[in-house]
Protein backbone atom coordinates (compact mmCIF):
# COMPACT_ATOMS: atom_id res chain seq x y z
CA UNK A 1 0.00 0.00 0.00
CA UNK A 2 2.73 2.54 0.18
CA UNK A 3 2.87 2.90 -3.50
CA UNK A 4 -0.73 3.91 -3.42
CA UNK A 5 -0.10 6.05 -0.35
CA UNK A 6 3.59 8.35 -1.43
CA UNK A 7 1.88 10.96 -2.37
CA UNK A 8 -0.13 12.13 0.91
CA UNK A 9 0.44 15.06 2.35
CA UNK A 10 -1.73 17.25 5.33
CA UNK A 11 -3.08 19.30 2.98
CA UNK A 12 -4.26 16.13 0.72
CA UNK A 13 -5.75 14.87 4.21
CA UNK A 14 -7.15 18.14 5.22
CA UNK A 15 -8.99 18.40 1.62
CA UNK A 16 -9.97 14.72 1.96
CA UNK A 17 -11.58 15.31 4.83
CA UNK A 18 -13.16 18.43 3.64
CA UNK A 19 -15.09 16.61 1.37
CA UNK A 20 -17.77 15.09 4.16
CA UNK A 21 -17.80 18.43 6.11
CA UNK A 22 -21.08 19.77 6.86
CA UNK A 23 -20.03 22.72 6.42
CA UNK A 24 -18.16 22.59 3.24
CA UNK A 25 -21.37 20.45 1.77
CA UNK A 26 -23.69 24.06 3.20
CA UNK A 27 -21.10 26.33 1.34
CA UNK A 28 -20.99 24.45 -1.86
CA UNK A 29 -25.33 24.20 -1.57
CA UNK A 30 -24.84 28.26 -0.72
CA UNK A 31 -23.00 29.21 -3.72
CA UNK A 32 -25.10 27.16 -5.82
CA UNK A 33 -28.57 28.27 -4.02
CA UNK A 34 -28.03 31.45 -3.73
CA UNK A 35 -27.76 33.08 -7.19
CA UNK A 36 -30.81 30.99 -8.08
CA UNK A 37 -32.59 32.67 -5.53
CA UNK A 38 -31.47 36.13 -6.64
CA UNK A 39 -33.17 35.69 -9.71
CA UNK A 40 -36.69 35.75 -8.22
CA UNK A 41 -38.24 33.01 -10.34
CA UNK A 42 -37.74 29.77 -8.88
CA UNK A 43 -36.63 27.18 -11.63
CA UNK A 44 -38.12 23.69 -10.69
CA UNK A 45 -35.11 22.03 -12.66
CA UNK A 46 -32.47 24.08 -11.29
CA UNK A 47 -33.81 23.75 -7.77
CA UNK A 48 -34.64 19.71 -8.39
CA UNK A 49 -30.84 19.58 -9.69
CA UNK A 50 -29.43 21.01 -6.59
CA UNK A 51 -31.29 19.13 -3.89
CA UNK A 52 -30.08 15.79 -5.99
CA UNK A 53 -26.43 16.96 -5.50
CA UNK A 54 -27.12 17.71 -1.60
CA UNK A 55 -29.13 14.68 -1.55
CA UNK A 56 -25.87 12.34 -2.75
CA UNK A 57 -23.57 14.41 -1.21
CA UNK A 58 -24.98 14.75 2.39
CA UNK A 59 -25.91 10.49 2.57
CA UNK A 60 -21.99 10.46 3.50
CA UNK A 61 -23.72 11.90 7.29
CA UNK A 62 -26.02 8.05 7.69
CA UNK A 63 -28.15 9.30 11.00
CA UNK B 1 -19.47 3.79 2.00
CA UNK B 2 -16.04 5.29 2.19
CA UNK B 3 -15.31 2.47 4.33
CA UNK B 4 -16.39 -0.10 1.79
CA UNK B 5 -14.83 1.81 -1.47
CA UNK B 6 -10.95 3.04 -0.70
CA UNK B 7 -7.70 2.75 -2.01
CA UNK B 8 -6.60 0.75 1.00
CA UNK B 9 -9.78 -2.09 0.06
CA UNK B 10 -8.94 -1.71 -3.82
CA UNK B 11 -5.30 -1.82 -2.53
CA UNK B 12 -4.49 0.51 -5.52
CA UNK B 13 -5.67 3.96 -7.30
CA UNK B 14 -6.63 2.31 -10.87
CA UNK B 15 -8.67 -0.60 -8.80
CA UNK B 16 -10.06 2.26 -6.32
CA UNK B 17 -11.07 4.29 -9.68
CA UNK B 18 -12.91 1.28 -11.11
CA UNK B 19 -14.85 0.41 -7.82
CA UNK B 20 -15.76 4.14 -7.52
CA UNK B 21 -17.04 4.23 -11.19
CA UNK B 22 -18.76 0.53 -10.02
CA UNK B 23 -20.69 2.40 -7.63
CA UNK B 24 -21.49 5.46 -9.65
CA UNK B 25 -23.03 3.19 -12.07
CA UNK B 26 -24.82 1.51 -9.23
CA UNK B 27 -26.31 4.47 -7.84
CA UNK B 28 -27.25 5.52 -11.13
CA UNK B 29 -29.48 2.79 -12.45
CA UNK B 30 -31.08 2.33 -8.59
CA UNK B 31 -31.98 5.62 -8.89
CA UNK B 32 -32.91 5.20 -12.80
CA UNK B 33 -35.40 2.73 -10.80
CA UNK B 34 -36.79 4.30 -8.51
CA UNK B 35 -37.29 7.07 -11.24
CA UNK B 36 -38.97 4.50 -12.88
CA UNK B 37 -41.48 4.05 -10.20
CA UNK B 38 -42.14 7.44 -9.40
CA UNK B 39 -43.33 8.29 -13.06
CA UNK B 40 -45.58 5.49 -13.10
CA UNK B 41 -47.28 5.96 -9.81
CA UNK B 42 -47.54 9.84 -10.85
CA UNK B 43 -49.52 8.51 -14.76
CA UNK B 44 -51.55 6.61 -12.39
CA UNK B 45 -52.73 8.94 -10.20
CA UNK B 46 -52.89 11.32 -13.24
CA UNK B 47 -55.32 9.26 -14.73
CA UNK B 48 -58.04 9.33 -11.15
CA UNK B 49 -56.62 12.79 -10.19
CA UNK B 50 -56.13 16.18 -11.17
CA UNK B 51 -52.96 17.08 -11.42
CA UNK B 52 -53.18 20.18 -8.78
CA UNK B 53 -53.81 17.16 -6.51
CA UNK B 54 -50.66 15.21 -6.91
CA UNK B 55 -48.83 18.89 -6.26
CA UNK B 56 -50.52 18.66 -3.55
CA UNK B 57 -49.26 15.40 -2.29
CA UNK B 58 -45.92 15.99 -3.50
CA UNK B 59 -45.62 18.99 -1.12
CA UNK B 60 -47.71 17.34 1.98
CA UNK B 61 -45.24 14.76 1.36
CA UNK B 62 -41.98 16.86 1.05
CA UNK B 63 -43.06 18.98 4.08
CA UNK B 64 -43.27 15.86 5.56
CA UNK B 65 -39.76 14.42 5.05
CA UNK B 66 -38.36 18.43 6.15
CA UNK B 67 -39.86 17.87 9.31
CA UNK B 68 -37.29 14.77 10.10
CA UNK B 69 -34.45 17.13 8.90
CA UNK B 70 -35.31 20.05 11.59
CA UNK B 71 -36.06 16.98 14.29
CA UNK B 72 -39.32 15.79 14.12
CA UNK B 73 -38.92 12.14 13.11
CA UNK B 74 -42.01 11.80 10.97
CA UNK B 75 -42.48 8.39 9.62
CA UNK B 76 -41.42 7.55 5.91
CA UNK B 77 -41.05 4.34 3.39
CA UNK B 78 -37.76 3.67 3.63
CA UNK B 79 -36.02 0.32 4.90
CA UNK B 80 -34.76 1.04 8.62
CA UNK B 81 -31.54 -0.89 7.63
CA UNK B 82 -28.26 -0.42 6.68
CA UNK B 83 -26.50 -1.96 3.62
CA UNK B 84 -25.91 -5.93 3.71
CA UNK B 85 -22.36 -6.13 5.36
CA UNK B 86 -22.09 -9.59 5.02
CA UNK B 87 -21.65 -8.87 1.01
CA UNK B 88 -18.14 -7.60 1.67
CA UNK B 89 -16.63 -11.38 2.66
CA UNK B 90 -18.70 -12.95 -0.05
CA UNK B 91 -18.02 -10.62 -3.12
CA UNK B 92 -15.40 -8.92 -4.68
CA UNK B 93 -14.74 -5.51 -4.09
CA UNK B 94 -16.28 -4.55 -7.42
CA UNK B 95 -19.38 -6.42 -7.03
CA UNK B 96 -19.83 -5.35 -3.53
CA UNK B 97 -19.59 -1.61 -4.81
CA UNK B 98 -21.89 -1.53 -7.65
CA UNK B 99 -24.45 -3.83 -5.56
CA UNK B 100 -24.61 -1.30 -2.73
CA UNK B 101 -24.32 1.80 -5.42
CA UNK B 102 -27.51 -0.03 -6.36
CA UNK B 103 -29.17 -0.26 -2.81
CA UNK B 104 -28.14 3.16 -1.97
CA UNK B 105 -29.56 4.83 -5.32
CA UNK B 106 -33.18 3.05 -5.17
CA UNK B 107 -32.56 5.26 -2.15
CA UNK B 108 -35.76 3.66 -0.01
CA UNK B 109 -33.58 0.23 0.76
CA UNK B 110 -31.71 1.64 3.20
CA UNK B 111 -32.21 4.11 6.22
CA UNK B 112 -34.06 7.61 5.24
CA UNK B 113 -31.52 9.80 5.45
CA UNK B 114 -32.40 13.41 4.83
CA UNK B 115 -35.45 15.43 3.23
CA UNK B 116 -33.69 16.40 -0.03
CA UNK B 117 -33.94 12.64 -1.16
CA UNK B 118 -37.52 12.27 -1.55
CA UNK B 119 -37.85 15.89 -2.44
CA UNK B 120 -35.87 15.16 -5.30
CA UNK B 121 -37.29 11.77 -6.58
CA UNK B 122 -41.28 13.19 -5.72
CA UNK B 123 -40.06 16.60 -8.14
CA UNK B 124 -38.46 14.85 -10.95
CA UNK B 125 -41.96 13.86 -12.47
CA UNK B 126 -42.92 17.29 -13.03
CA UNK B 127 -39.58 18.15 -14.82
CA UNK B 128 -40.49 18.83 -18.31
CA UNK B 129 -38.45 16.81 -19.85
CA UNK B 130 -36.60 13.03 -19.57
CA UNK B 131 -33.01 13.93 -20.68
CA UNK B 132 -33.67 16.62 -17.44
CA UNK B 133 -34.24 13.57 -15.29
CA UNK B 134 -31.40 11.77 -16.27
CA UNK B 135 -30.05 14.89 -15.53
CA UNK B 136 -30.46 14.88 -12.33
CA UNK B 137 -30.28 11.45 -11.82
CA UNK B 138 -26.72 11.81 -12.33
CA UNK B 139 -26.32 14.79 -10.26
CA UNK B 140 -27.29 12.44 -7.42
CA UNK B 141 -25.29 9.81 -8.06
CA UNK B 142 -22.02 12.30 -8.28
CA UNK B 143 -23.07 13.44 -4.99
CA UNK B 144 -22.95 9.79 -3.82
CA UNK B 145 -19.65 9.35 -5.11
CA UNK B 146 -18.30 12.55 -4.32
CA UNK B 147 -17.99 11.09 -1.11
CA UNK B 148 -15.74 8.37 -1.44
CA UNK B 149 -12.84 11.39 -2.10
CA UNK B 150 -12.90 11.27 1.67
CA UNK B 151 -11.32 8.42 1.73
CA UNK B 152 -8.18 9.13 -0.95
CA UNK B 153 -4.78 8.80 0.50
CA UNK B 154 -5.49 6.51 3.54
CA UNK B 155 -3.41 3.39 4.70
CA UNK B 156 -5.97 1.61 6.96
CA UNK B 157 -9.71 1.39 6.79
CA UNK B 158 -9.43 3.36 10.35
CA UNK B 159 -7.94 6.33 8.66
CA UNK B 160 -11.14 6.77 6.97
CA UNK B 161 -13.08 7.36 10.39
CA UNK B 162 -10.89 10.23 11.47
CA UNK B 163 -12.12 11.85 8.39
CA UNK B 164 -15.26 12.07 9.68
CA UNK B 165 -16.14 14.51 12.59
CA UNK B 166 -19.17 14.88 13.72
CA UNK B 167 -20.80 17.61 16.47
CA UNK B 168 -23.98 18.82 17.12
CA UNK B 169 -22.84 21.81 15.24
CA UNK B 170 -22.48 20.14 12.36
CA UNK B 171 -25.77 17.78 12.46
CA UNK B 172 -27.38 21.16 12.83
CA UNK B 173 -25.43 22.64 9.67
CA UNK B 174 -26.30 19.41 7.55
CA UNK B 175 -29.73 19.16 8.61
CA UNK B 176 -30.44 22.61 7.80
CA UNK B 177 -29.04 23.03 4.57
CA UNK B 178 -30.79 19.70 3.28
CA UNK B 179 -34.11 21.19 4.92
CA UNK B 180 -33.84 24.38 3.02
CA UNK B 181 -32.83 22.68 -0.51
CA UNK B 182 -36.11 20.81 -0.43
CA UNK B 183 -37.59 23.92 0.97
CA UNK B 184 -36.52 25.64 -2.88
CA UNK B 185 -37.90 22.16 -4.38
CA UNK B 186 -41.08 22.63 -2.33
CA UNK B 187 -41.43 26.50 -3.51
CA UNK B 188 -40.58 26.03 -7.25
CA UNK B 189 -43.21 23.06 -7.09
CA UNK B 190 -45.67 25.36 -5.67
CA UNK B 191 -45.24 27.72 -8.98
CA UNK B 192 -46.75 24.65 -10.79
CA UNK B 193 -50.38 24.65 -8.80
CA UNK B 194 -52.58 26.14 -11.60
CA UNK B 195 -53.94 30.14 -11.27
CA UNK B 196 -49.60 30.84 -10.31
Amino acid sequence: MEAVNRRETPAANLLASAVVNPYVIAGGFAVIAVPLLLRGNLNLFATVAVAALVAGWSSAWSP
Amino acid sequence: MALTINPAVSGSRTRFLLHSGGFFLGVFVGALGSLLIVLVLKDLFAAIVPNKWIVLAVLALVGWAILHDVGMPAPLPYRPGQVPERLRSVLPTGAVATAFGLQLGVGFLTFFTYSTHLAMLLALPFLRSLPQMILVITLFACGKTLVLATSIGIRSIDEVTTRFRWTPARARVLRGTTATASLLVGLALLQLWPGR
